[in-house]
This record gives C-alpha cells, sequence and structure tokens, in this order.
C-alpha cells in the first residue's frame, strides 16, 4: 500500500527552562522543535540531517511518544496520536520502533541475548505460545547475520557490531511498520558501517519497512535515504528528494553543510570558506531567519523576517529569500 | 628551506603485559615526519593508532604498557634512551598533543587563562604574571577565538565545543613545539565546527613549519589535511605513502576495501562494499597475516606467514604477500 505512513503537521516543542526567580520562578522557553511539518511515505527511507542541537532528536522522541508535543500534530496512519487511548498507545508502540546510537548501553547487561530479542513479544498483552516466540526469536537472529549461538551469550561477550545486530533484531521483532534510527552507524568502525547499512537495506526489503534515519553523516544519508531534511535550530531549511537536494543545494546552511564535509578526495578544494561562528543557542534564538548570523549571504531583510519553507519545483522546498541554483 | 626529518620512528613495538596475555598493541612499526609535513595515521578502533602517538611522547599507561623496542628519533635523538626528567622538558616544548575530548582535558575549576598560562610557566622562568597574560591574549588571538582579553576570564563551562578545542589547540603551540600530535582532535565537533578547527590546525601548520601527526578513522579528514599517510590494522601498519598515490591507487587489500566501503557524497544510492568479520582481537590474532580471515585476495601463504614490507614503486610500502609476488 502506497501513502503516507506518518505525518508531522507545524509540530513544536518548547522546554521551559528555569531562569530564576525563587517563588514565583521565571521560565525561559528552549524551542527545540519550532514548526516541523513533513510526510513519511510508505516504504521509504526519510532522513533528518542536522548538527547537534537541531533539534534533530527531539523530533524522534517525540513520534516515539517519550515527550510530548507542546502544540501541533502526528498524524500516524492518519490518525492523530495525541487522541489515542491507552490500548491505541499500546498498539501504537507495537508499530513504532526505534534503534538507538549507543546499542551497546541500550542492551540490558544481564539478559542473554535470547531474552533482549524475546523480550517485546514476552510483555505483550495476549502472550504467543512459548514455541512461536522462540522461533520469531531465532528467525530474527538469523535474519540480522548471527548464528543461534549468539542467543546463549551475553552484551558484554560480542563485538560493537553484534551488539547494533542484537539491536535491530529486538527492535524488529515486532514486525513494526516505522523504525526510527538514531545515528544507527555513528558508533560503529568503518568497515562495519557498511554491513550495518547494508543489512539495514536487506531488512527493508524483505520487511516492507519504513525508516525514519536520524544522523550527521550526510554522506551516509545520501546512500540510504530517498527523502531528506536538514534541520537548523528546531526547523527546517530544506527539505526534497534525497536527488534534488544532494543533487543542487539551494538554501546557504545546506550548502556550507556539504562543503564542510571531508571527502576521502586528496587536493580538493573547497568551494566555500568555512562557515563562520557556532550554531546558536535554541534558548536564545536570533531574529529573522535563524542561520542569518552565520550566513554568507545574509542580507538585511534576513534579520526582520523569517522565511516558511517554499516550493522550488517539485519535491524541493527550501526556506530563504536567496536560494538560487 | 629542506624539509629535514624531525621524527623518525623505527620498528617500535609496544606491548601491554595483561593478566590474560600480552597484547602487542603496536608491533614492529616505522614511519617519519618531516619538518612541516602532515602525517596522518589511520584506522578503526584499537588498532594502536593512539598507542603509536602515546609511545611518541613516552606516556603509555604503565605498568601493563612497555616499549619493548625500536626507536623514537626526534632531531635525531633517541627519546627512549631519554630519563623521565629529560622527556619532561621535551613534552609541552618540543612535542606537544592535542586529545580527543576538549571538556574532559581541561579542568573545570580554572579560568581558561590560568590553564592556557600554565604552559608559558612550565618553563620556570620568572616572567612576571602580565607579561604572561599578554602572551595568553596573543597565544588565544592566534586559535581565533574572539574577544580573547573577556574569554581569559571565562570558565571552560562557559566554552563551546569548538572554542574548548581551540584553547587546547593553544595550549598546545604555546611553546611553539616542532612536531604537534592531534589525536582524533574533531571526533566531538560538528562538521561545520571541525572544518573550521582542521582549516585553522592547517594554518598554524603552514605558519610555524611544524610536522604534525594527525590520528584519525576519518579517511576525508585525512585526505583534506595530511600529505602521507599510515594506514594501521591490528597494531601494524598495513600501507604507508602519500596521500594522492594511496587513494587513487591502494596497494594493501585492507585500504582497497576500506575505501570502497565508504559511502561518499555524491555517489548514488546503491548497496556498499562490505568488508566480512570483524577486526581481530589484540590477544588473539590470526595466524600470518593479521588481516587474512577477511580477505577477499588472500592465498595460502598469507596464513602461514605474515608478509613482509614490500617498497611501492611511487614512494611509500605495503605489507602484503600479493606485492610481493608481483615483485618476485
Amino acid at each position: 500500500m502506497v501513502g503516507s505512513l506518518i505525518e508531522l503537521q507545524r509540530v513544536i516543542k518548547f522546554f521551559p527552562i528555569s531562569a530564576g526567580g525563587l517563588i514565583h520562578r521565571k521560565y525561559k522557553m528552549l524551542k527545540a522543535v519550532d514548526g516541523v511539518s513533513f510526510l513519511i511515505e510508505r516504504g521509504t527511507c526519510f532522513g533528518i540531517a542536522g548538527e547537534s542541537g537541531s533539534g534533530k532528536t527531539t523530533i524522534a522522541k517525540l513520534i516515539l511518544l517519550m515527550e510530548s508535543l507542546t502544540n501541533g500534530s502526528i498524524l500516524f496512519e492518519g490518525r492523530n496520536v495525541h487522541h489515542f487511548t491507552k490500548r491505541d498507545i499500546m498498539w501504537y508502540r507495537t508499530r513504532v520502533q526505534t534503534i538507538f546510537q549507543n546499542a551497546a548501553s541500550s542492551l540490558n547487561p544481564r539478559m542473554r541475548i535470547r531474552d533482549i530479542v524475546s523480550e517485546p513479544l514476552e510483555v505483550q498483552p495476549e502472550r504467543q505460545p512459548r514455541k512461536t516466540i522462540q522461533a520469531k526469536t531465532e528467525k530474527m537472529i538469523s535474519l540480522v547475520g548471527l548464528s543461534l549461538d549468539t542467543l546463549r551469550m551475553y552484551p558484554h561477550e560480542l563485538s560493537g557490531g553484534q551488539k547494533q545486530r542484537v539491536a535491530i533484531a529486538r527492535a524488529i521483532i515486532l514486525e513494526p511498520s516505522l523504525v526510527i534510527l538514531d545515528e544507527p552507524v555513528s558508533a560503529l568502525d568503518v568497515s562495519i558501517r557498511a554491513q550495518i547499512l547494508n543489512l539495514l537495506a536487506d531488512i527493508q526489503e524483505k520487511q516492507g519497512l519504513t525508516y525514519l534515519i536520524i544522523a550527521h553523516d550526510l554522506a551516509m544519508l545520501e546512500h540510504v535515504t530517498n527523502q531528506i531534511a536538514v534541520m537548523y535550530l528546531g526547523k527546517i531549511v530544506e527539505m526534497g528528494s534525497t536527488d534534488k537536494v544532494f543533487g543542487d543545494p539551494l538554501h546557504p546552511y545546506t550548502k556550507a553543510l556539504f562543503s564542510a564535509v571531508p571527502r576521502p578526495e586528496p587536493g580538493r578544494v573547497k568551494e566555500i570558506p568555512a562557515l563562520s561562528g557556532e550554531i546558536g543557542s535554541s534558548l536564545d534564538l536570533p531574529p529573522g531567519c535563524r542561520f542569518h548570523p552565520r550566513c554568507p549571504v545574509a542580507q538585511p531583510e534576513c534579520s526582520r523576517l523569517e522565511l516558511p519553507l517554499k516550493e522550488f519545483g517539485t519535491s524541493h522546498q527550501v526556506s530563504c529569500y536567496h536560494a538560487s541554483s | 628551506m629542506p624539509r629535514e626529518t624531525l621524527l623518525s620512528v623505527e620498528n617500535l613495538k609496544t606491548y601491554f603485559f595483561t593478566r590474560s596475555g600480552i597484547v602487542k598493541a603496536v608491533d614492529d612499526v616505522s614511519f617519519s615526519v618531516r619538518q612541516g609535513e602532515a602525517l596522518g595515521i589511520a584506522g578503526e578502533s584499537g588498532c594502536g593508532k593512539s598507542i603509536t602517538c602515546l609511545s611518541v611522547v613516552r606516556l603509555v599507561p604503565q605498568p601493563a604498557g612497555r616499549i619493548i623496542a625500536g626507536k623514537i628519533l626526534f632531531q635525531g635523538e633517541d627519546l627512549l634512551r631519554k630519563g623521565e626528567r629529560e622527556m619532561r622538558h621535551w613534552r609541552g616544548r618540543k612535542i606537544a598533543m592535542i586529545l580527543q575530548d576538549p571538556l574532559t582535558s581541561l579542568n573545570p575549576v580554572y579560568t581558561i587563562g590560568n590553564q592556557v598560562a600554565e604552559s608559558f610557566r612550565l618553563v620556570g622562568s620568572n616572567t612576571p604574571y602580565s607579561s604572561i597574560m599578554e602572551k595568553v591574549i596573543d597565544v588565544l588571538r592566534r586559535v581565533k577565538i574572539p574577544s580573547a582579553e573577556q574569554r581569559l576570564n571565562n570558565y571552560p563551562f562557559q566554552f563551546s565545543g569548538g572554542m574548548s578545542q581551540r584553547v587546547l589547540a593553544a595550549m598546545a603551540i604555546a611553546q611553539e613545539p616542532r612536531l604537534l600530535i592531534a589525536d582524533e582532535p574533531t571526533t566531538s565537533l560538528d562538521v561545520t565546527i571541525q572544518d573550521q578547527f582542521l582549516r585553522l590546525l592547517k594554518g598554524m601548520q603552514r605558519e610555524t613549519n611544524m610536522g604534525l601527526i594527525l590520528v584519525t578513522h576519518d579517511l576525508g579528514i585525512v585526505a583534506e589535511t595530511c600529505d602521507r599517510v599510515a594506514i594501521m590494522y591490528a597494531g601494524r601498519i598495513v600501507e604507508y605513502g602519500n596521500v594522492e598515490r594511496i587513494y587513487k591507487n591502494p596497494a594493501h587489500p585492507y585500504t582497497e576495501a576500506l575505501m570502497q566501503a565508504l559511502p561518499k557524497l555524491g555517489s548514488k544510492r546503491k548497496r556498499l562494499f562490505q568488508i566480512e568479520g570483524e577486526p581481530p582481537n589484540l590477544l588473539n590474532l590470526p595466524p600470518g597475516c593479521s588481516f587474512q580471515p577477511r580477505c577477499p585476495k588472500a592465498i595460502d601463504i598469507c596464513q602461514e606467514k605474515y608478509p613482509p614490507v614490500a617498497p611501492l614503486a611511487g614512494g611509500g610500502h605495503a605489507s602484503c604477500w600479493l606485492l610481493k609476488k608481483e615483485v618476485v
């Protein structure tokens, strides 16, 4: 079935940060995610790129219902997640799974791999017979390319790449429709990364999964995603099909980001000088376009007005006055 | 100005004697760094790149780790023959180091100015406070910290990751060392900040003509900052040579596989080449060549003996039996 699986509509998440005041507490708002909308189609891979502090992990937490929305809505298969009953939420959590950045610390060191992988099935209200659970666990562990012997082991007996495979097996055992991957390979060595990325692609094909990948590694994102959104300080500055965004980046931030990525091509002359300054604070946002203090082509009007995303051709949106190809 | 050899490491062996056995963290490693040259040491975690650097400054964790053989010639003098007192004189002044995590390298309870001043006070001279502070401001300006005079009185928590790394760079270059060792200096930084820092590092190197050893796992960083590169695998250098040559025409199967396994910007969505298996455990190395169990091109002899070093046509060398065969 083709169509949207999950849709974010003007999603806003502010965190109140205490700013003094003894009896009457004063708060400042940390605008982690500020009006983000996107749609992920079934069976595709959507990527979110951005530097630390851009709000990409907060989006993952919002979708996983680990944080509550300040405003906006999340639609899963056309239903508003906000209106879910307890039962619906239980169901939703079997449909949406996640693989965390650091697999090593997300596995319980006192549990055997068998128990870690089968746990999502064990905790379901309608428990399946033990034989079925066992069969499924074994199927999953071989699907991620580990031997059945692994099931007897504890996490400390496995290498980083193997732990990542276990985390993947655990995430897909419930046959979810959406898997959120937050920096899935950044903790792994180069020679292992390719293995895991290929494995993820294989599983996606076999199980018809939809992926949301959050990462700062642009080369990796170009390889695995169909659609990509580039975030800066809580907002999407550019979004579109991966071919369009990588082939013809329009936003000055996207351009600078691409140019800053070190490439294994000796003698490459960087097109753009290094971006000056650092990513600002989400507590103290600059007026107008959030990127203007660092933007090489900023004009006076950039500090006054904030632009919404604007269409540039089909499936390519940019929020910048001076976007030009 | 002729580029004379600054540091030359010959057949260095640093082993760790642990309860479960001997870990050959650095095994028979040789390389050299010339003045004004940047050498990259690249490899996966646990391949011995950091221990190689710590061996150069004689800071291998004691008592488990020991340098058991080899020579480390710095400006012609063997550092392995120096006593601890003498080494202290060399560290910081002639050879400086920048470590991976800037936030843990700075002391949280002292101001930035105080910590940078320490690198000047080490000299032991009776320089007055005011002139030390002038030097501190000067060196902070050289690493492009904006409004250095005010930032001097800030504490590390008031500095971002990128700015802290600049402070560490300032401490490292304070004494104008001839050799700077940077161990994964940008791993904890964002790409745009990493770009800024690497450009700064390169600029400082050009300005002072110092030698630079850059340890990293990112082959992109090596390509953009280094002149030569040593690729390490399981404690040994498997390939060594010019950056251009190695990237265009890798000689060792491991180097070749690494280059292919890397997702590159601008290449279309397709299956990545993958290296099967995992890096070996240093306590339990496979027989013969350490890469042999994962090597797509392995032949019989690879399982029997570690390959000797084979010199390559365009300079540099690699350790692989396949190269030896072609020569024979």
